[in-house]
């Protein structure tokens, strides 16, 4: 039995771009220290195919998109602004985040 | 255009959706402002289509990366807290992580650094410190327990990646490489301490100067030359071969033929010993360049083991045709002095003594035959009547050399084999008493004697047989001592002494074989 | 054994008794006197340097002593001589290089024919 993540993450990049590489190391320093086991990142190369941009209505990458909890959000950027990522994410620093 | 008439609540949803769009492209628009987004992507027809915003540097960036997810090291590269912020394709299969779930992570956690020392650790961080980078080897520990050699190669990252400071590192597992090499090392500790040991000589040498490249212990040891005297040398200069020309000649063989042998070569040591070696010599291919081993084989020891061989062998003939001749001697005086009716009895009967010595002989290893021994086998038709009228008295553990054993077994057969037709065994009663012993005064001396009694009454012969002859000077002869024969009217008796020297051997002692010169 | 100046002395040197009286028996029915028979090296040498030879048949090996020495007294006085030995030719010593070879065991009749051919008799 596989427990359902709170945090269904999403980050799309376009090839090892610096800043999609420094997205992906931030978001991922961001999840461990907050979110620790309760979230998946899946990255998405735009590049390959670029059709799966269509769904989520990227415009610019990298972009993260928060597709759990409702409701959806992006946040567009190399997620180097850690305070800002948790605004953008609705996740209180000082917590652990519930499901 | 007339406006579409909508419902209050698709004009909330409409609007709300237009309200996210503009969020989007607000967020978008700040974030380009940061400097944070690398490409836009815009829809058309066909779909979505990125392009990218930083221009030729971005560019160069993408090649940059693409470069490094083709190249067959692995690398990664980690940012100043040790995260990794980037795995190339190589690494991913290195450390067995997709990058996914790599990146972000602390290097630490996918493998662990294992240093030769303390020392080496600390080295390699201060260079990394002071110079920006650090070239070496060291041992990686996966978490799957797998221990790899790596090659490493680490440069500051002083201003990529989002500028995040950090390090990036091109790795090579060498492990197939340094287990090769390992093997190579214990192969050739090997073959050193094979070479080392070896009982043989072994002289490498290269062809195309003919010179010694180099020698084993037992090589310097059998020439007397050291190893810095052979190194450099030729054949002929150590005496192995005679002259130069016979050293071309070699060489020459060699190459037609990738080996050639001598099976005996005169070989000259420093001290001017000579030495009879065998050589073999074989031409090799050590990773394309040609080169001669030598095996040089002390046969001295063999070749004294052959000669030692040929002397047995030529003492076994002499000895065959030694017997071979009394035998003949022994038809010729047989047909001589006996009874032509009983010719073939007689020498059969002859024959058959001397051949019971003879197996005595043997079996003891031509060391000699013991008094008793004799008298038992010379006196096997009357086994039934030893202890009883066949009596026996000597010391026992007394051995007859090899002359003496042939002299006094042939005497004894004869004195047995007259009893028997006209002596104490004749009849039913008579007894002979046959005894031996050594006495020490006036110097040492083997004596023994045959007594009959209550045979018929014994008159001498009128004409001396060759049973006589047998008994009386040829038994002298062998032990170059004296018989005397008396024919008693009670019996016949007999009695031989010779000095001890010329009829025992000393016990234990073996009979020496012949090693005389005329053998050679 | 009579003493008769006419007939030629044979010396036996055999270590084998029962060959040194066969020879001796071949000898005297061959109607030759006998200078002495010798089963070691020093006793033939002893009667070879009295000088009462005049022919000799030699075992080659005595009891494992090479009778070269023998050969090579006789060879000094010309005393002519014949070898005997249970060795094969190429085993011989070259001490008795010249002398006439029999290999034992040999027939009578060659004996005493070599004896005759080195005696120059009849």
């Amino acid at each position: 039995m596989s427990i359902v993540p709170a945090f269904k993450l999403r980050l799309y990049i376009a090839g090892h771009t610096a800043k999609s590489v420094a997205a992906f190391a931030n978001l991922h320093r961001i999840c461990e220290t907050h979110l620790a086991g309760q979230y998946t990142i899946e990255v998405i190369d735009l590049r390959e195919p670029p059709q799966l941009a269509v769904g989520d209505q990227i415009l610019a990458v990298p972009t993260l998109v928060r597709c759990l909890s409702e409701p959806i959000k992006k946040i567009i950027g190399d997620l180097s602004n850690e305070a800002r990522v948790l605004v953008g994410l609705d996740i209180k620093p000082s917590t652990q985040a519930t499901a | 255009m007339k406006p579409k008439r909508l419902t209050k609540a698709a004009i909330f949803l409409e609007n709300q959706d237009l309200r996210a769009r503009l969020d989007d492209v607000e967020e978008m628009l700040r974030a380009i402002g940061r400097g944070e987004a690398d490409a836009l992507v815009i829809e058309n027809g066909a779909g979505p289509k990125v392009y990218t915003i930083e221009g030729d540097e971005a560019e160069a960036n993408r090649f940059r990366s693409d470069m490094l997810a083709m190249v067959s090291d692995a690398i990664v590269a980690v940012d100043d807290n040790e995260r990794i912020i980037y795995v190339n394709a190589a690494a991913e299969r290195l450390y067995g992580f997709p990058a996914s779930s790599a990146l972000g992570r602390k290097l630490a956690e996918i493998r662990t650094s294992h240093w030769p020392s303390p020392e080496a650790r600390e080295a390699a961080v201060a260079m990394f410190r002071d110079r920006g980078e650090w070239h070496g080897d060291h041992v990686h520990i996966l978490n799957d327990g797998r221990i790899i050699d790596i090659e490493s190669s680490s440069t500051k990252l002083r201003n990529g990646y989002g500028g995040l400071g950090g390090r990036l590192s091109v790795m090579r597992d060498v492990s197939a490489r340094k287990k090769h090499e390992t093997q190579v090392a214990i192969s050739e500790t090997r073959y050193r301490r094979l070479f080392e040991s070896a009982h043989d000589g072994i002289l490498i040498l290269n062809p195309g100067t003919r010179k010694i490249v180099d020698a084993n212990p037992f090589m310097t040891q059998m020439l007397g030359y050291s190893h810095a005297e052979l190194v450099g040398r030729e054949l002929f200069e150590i005496g192995l071969l005679k002259d130069e020309s016979a050293s071309q000649e070699m060489f020459q063989k060699l190459r037609a033929t990738r080996a050639v042998r001598y099976d005996n070569l005169p070989l000259e040591t420093r001290a001017g010993q000579h030495q009879d070696v065998e050589v073999v010599a074989n031409l090799y291919d050590e990773s394309g360049d040609p080169v001669i081993q030598c095996n040089i084989r002390d046969i001295t020891e063999r070749r004294r083991a052959e000669e030692h061989v040929k002397l047995l062998m030529a003492e076994v003939n002499h000895r065959a045709k030694n017997l071979l001749a009394v035998v003949q001697a022994f038809a010729h005086q047989t047909a001589k002095y006996g009874d032509p009716a009983n010719f073939t009895e007689q020498l059969s009967d002859r024959i058959d003594g001397l051949a019971a010595g003879q197996d005595l002989l043997v079996r003891n290893h031509w060391m000699g035959v013991d008094v008793a021994d004799l008298v038992e086998v010379q006196l096997a038709h009357f086994k039934d009547l030893i202890g009883t009228r066949v009596l026996i008295d000597g010391p026992p553990a007394l051995t007859l050399n090899m002359a003496a054993a042939q002299g006094i077994g042939m005497a004894l057969h004869e004195l047995a084999t007259n009893a028997a037709k006209y002596g104490a065994l004749s009849n039913r009663v008579g007894r002979v008493h046959i005894a031996w012993r050594v006495t020490d005064a006036p110097k040492p001396t083997f004596s023994m004697s045959w007594q009959e009694s209550g045979g018929p009454v014994v008159a001498p012969p009128t004409r001396k047989g060759f049973g006589q002859i047998v008994i009386g000077r040829m038994a002298e002869a062998s032990v170059e001592g004296r018989a005397e024969m008396a024919f008693r009217p009670s019996g016949l008796s007999w009695d031989l002494s010779a000095s001890v020297e010329n009829t025992l051997v000393s016990t234990g002692s073996r009979v020496q074989m012949r090693t005389g010169n005329d053998a050679r | 054994m009579t003493h008769d100046s006419q007939t030629p002395r044979v010396l036996i040197v055999e270590d084998e008794p029962m060959l040194a009286y066969a020879l001796e028996e071949l000898v005297i029915e061959a109607g030759f006197q006998i200078a002495g028979v010798a089963g070691k090296l020093d006793a033939a040498i002893e009667i070879i340097d009295r000088g009462v030879c005049d022919a000799a048949i030699l075992d080659a090996n005595l009891k494992g002593v090479s009778a070269g020495p023998a050969a090579e007294a006789l060879k000094a006085r010309g005393v002519p001589f014949i070898i005997l030995s249970g060795y094969s030719q190429d085993q011989r010593h070259m001490d008795f290089a010249g002398a006439i070879h029999l290999q034992k065991p040999c027939r009578p009749e060659r004996l005493i024919e070599a004896r005759r051919s080195i005696l120059l008799v009849p």
